[in-house]
């Protein structure tokens, strides 16, 4: 009975033993799987960059950005006008709308090569680039460039006086157009009242 | 669309003048509009650029010393500043100059408080400065612009354009002066700046035997709307100027008057002596002799802006109203007119017309570049008769690099 006793825990420890193997066995496999899939990956690690080939001298222009194969931990793009090259850092969190679509002002019209450099936190790196052609564009000023318009949303009287445009480069409405007028054409019949209206660059009236 | 009423229930509210400034304790952009309540006098008021929301709007009553109308307002900062505004007292004799908290729109005690005048604090009240005949009569003492020069003989200072125009009993001929004001920070007079701080000159030409002389029956005017800086492309900072924009009347010796006409006027921001170096030129046969001033095509200047490129460095774009049109001239450094805007340097012919055909009455007030070097002129037009439309051109839809 001793014997047979031992003979069984003998055997479940052989059997263990071999289940043993096998996981060791298998982790290695995968282990090794791993590794060549992250070899492939940082292999085919690539970057993009589109922009448009128009910019308004002055105004920001936006790159986008994207990569493939891996994740940018972050960028950095030489906007080919002589100036240091900028890196751009994901926000805390994940990534942001600025992370991804950087804008630089050009204020020279020219030629210039944009060049992003994606780095990966493994220090894995790819190159997109672009040049932006000598393409300075205007703010295409609609109605043949003039028009003129009736009090919102009326037919009263509204005559511009005065006119001021947002040259601070850091303002959400940097290069609209704001109008100082009167206007008598308010629903409550309270008289004639003083006005500011916004225009976009374009000469649009900014309803927002 | 941000709308500002002032006191009155059916009043009459219209503004003169526009500023813009960035906020330094937030992320805010403002908006400061001066103008005219009918129902009381002076009419100031901020604005959220952002949202349009009116922070704060407020009046000033008649019988205060602020009780006429602005026409020219600049702006600190809504934050930490003040707002600075200039204009004309109730009975249209005097410049007035007055500075508001940013924050809260009221009067700033600690403006103008040792000018000389007593129980004006708040504001400065413009001596008329133009040296004058026995009797002479001031019918009309107004400033309509401010400006704050960059520059460390004025720093953080202002200069005010304005115009006086006068006649007297004995010496019907007379005109109208253009009148610079320089003050500092604190509303005091610059003190090396012209005399105690206040410069005139007239520079309309011809005379002769006028008309007779009273409220009714006004001399010419000559005045300024807009101060626009220049400088030089050296490193010698005295030669920074301030030059002035307005509008010439040409007399004859009948005492008639011609259409007016639009004139530059450039100063030594240093002391206020008119530039007769090198602005200017007048042309007699074959001799150019440098007068300090420039006179343009007719129409009226109300604004302009400084338009510096390497084509074209430190130029000037004035804008006005000519004959039912925006009109716009471009002078260069010397005072000449820029033959390559426009034709021989004017854009007179920018008409918005009108869907049932008749005339429009068309007048530009404001011009500004916009990021992309284009020009944009804003101002009104209407047909007689009817109601008026804000109007907006773009003169120079080019490629052109930013140039502010």
């Amino acid at each position: 009975m001793g014997k047979f006793r031992s003979f069984i825990v003998s055997f479940f420890r052989f059997v263990r033993s071999l289940f043993e193997q096998a996981a060791d066995c298998q982790l290695a496999t995968f282990q090794a799987v791993s590794e060549r899939l992250e070899d492939r990956m940082m292999f085919s690690f690539t970057a993009s960059l589109s922009a448009p080939q128009s910019v308004v001298a002055g105004a920001p222009y936006s790159v986008n950005l994207s990569t493939s194969g891996g994740v940018a931990a972050k960028w950095i793009v030489n906007w080919g006008d002589g100036l240091p090259a900028i890196t751009y850092l994901p926000p805390q969190g994940g990534f942001g709308v600025q992370y991804q679509t950087p804008s630089h002002p050009y204020t020279n019209q020219s030629s210039y090569v944009i060049t992003a450099t994606a780095d990966t936190a493994a220090n894995v790196t790819a190159v997109a680039a672009m040049t932006l052609n000598n393409n300075f564009g205007s703010y295409n000023f609609i109605g043949s460039g003039k028009t003129s318009y009736p009090p919102y949303g009326s037919t009263g009287d509204s005559k511009g006086q005065a006119m001021i445009v947002d040259h601070f480069s850091d303002s959400p409405y940097y290069g609209y157009i704001y109008v100082a007028s009167n206007y008598n054409s308010d629903p409550n019949n309270v008289g004639q009242r003083m006005a500011v209206t916004r225009f976009t660059p374009q000469g649009n009236i900014d309803n927002t | 669309m941000a709308l500002a009423r002032f006191a009155g229930s059916n009043n009459s509210d219209t503004p003169a003048a526009i500023a813009i400034a960035e906020g330094l304790q937030s992320t805010f952009t403002y908006i400061a509009i001066a103008g005219k309540s009918s129902v009381a006098g002076w009419a100031v008021a901020a604005i959220s650029a952002n949202s349009g929301t009116i922070l704060w709007q407020n009046t000033f009553v008649s019988g205060s010393s602020i009780a006429g109308q602005a026409n020219g307002v600049t702006l600190g900062d809504c934050d930490t500043g003040f707002i600075t505004a200039v204009g004309t007292d109730a009975t249209q004799s005097h410049m007035v100059i007055a500075q508001f908290s940013g924050p809260t729109g009221v009067l700033n005690t600690g403006f103008g408080d040792s000018d000389g005048q007593s129980g004006q604090t708040g504001k400065v009240i413009v001596p008329n400065v133009i040296p004058g005949y026995p009797g002479r009569y001031v019918n009309n003492a107004v400033a309509n612009t401010i400006y704050e020069p960059e520059h460390n003989l004025m720093e953080e200072g202002f200069v005010i354009g304005g115009n006086e125009s006068f006649c007297t009993g004995s010496n019907p001929s007379t005109g109208s002066d253009m009148v610079l004001v320089a003050l500092t920070a604190s509303g005091n007079y610059v003190s090396t700046f012209g005399s105690n701080g206040m410069v005139a000159t007239n520079i309309a030409y011809g005379g002769g035997a006028g008309t007779s002389c009273s409220a009714a029956n006004p001399p010419s005017v000559d005045s300024d709307y807009s101060l626009v800086d220049t400088y030089v492309v050296t490193n010698d900072t005295q030669n920074e100027y301030v030059t002035a924009v307005g509008s010439s009347y040409v007399q004859y010796g009948n005492g008639q008057t011609g259409s007016p006409l639009f004139s530059v006027e450039r100063f030594h921001l240093e002391d206020g002596m008119l530039d007769t170096a090198g602005f200017g030129p007048l042309v007699t046969g074959s001799t150019t002799v440098h007068t300090g001033f420039a006179l343009g095509p007719p129409g009226t200047g109300f604004g302009a802006v400084l338009n510096d490129s390497v084509d074209h460095p430190n130029a000037i774009i004035a804008v006005g109203g000519g004959t039912n049109n925006f009109i716009a001239a471009r002078f260069k450094f010397d005072g000449s007119l820029d033959t390559t805007f426009g034709t021989n340097g004017v854009i007179g012919n920018t008409d918005f017309g009108a869907s049932n055909g008749a005339n429009t009455v068309d007048s530009a007030r404001s011009v500004f570049i916009l990021p992309d070097g284009s020009v944009v002129v804003g101002g009104y037009d209407y047909t007689t008769g009817t109601n008026g439309q804000i109007a907006l051109a773009d003169l120079l839809d080019k490629n052109k690099v930013r140039v502010f």
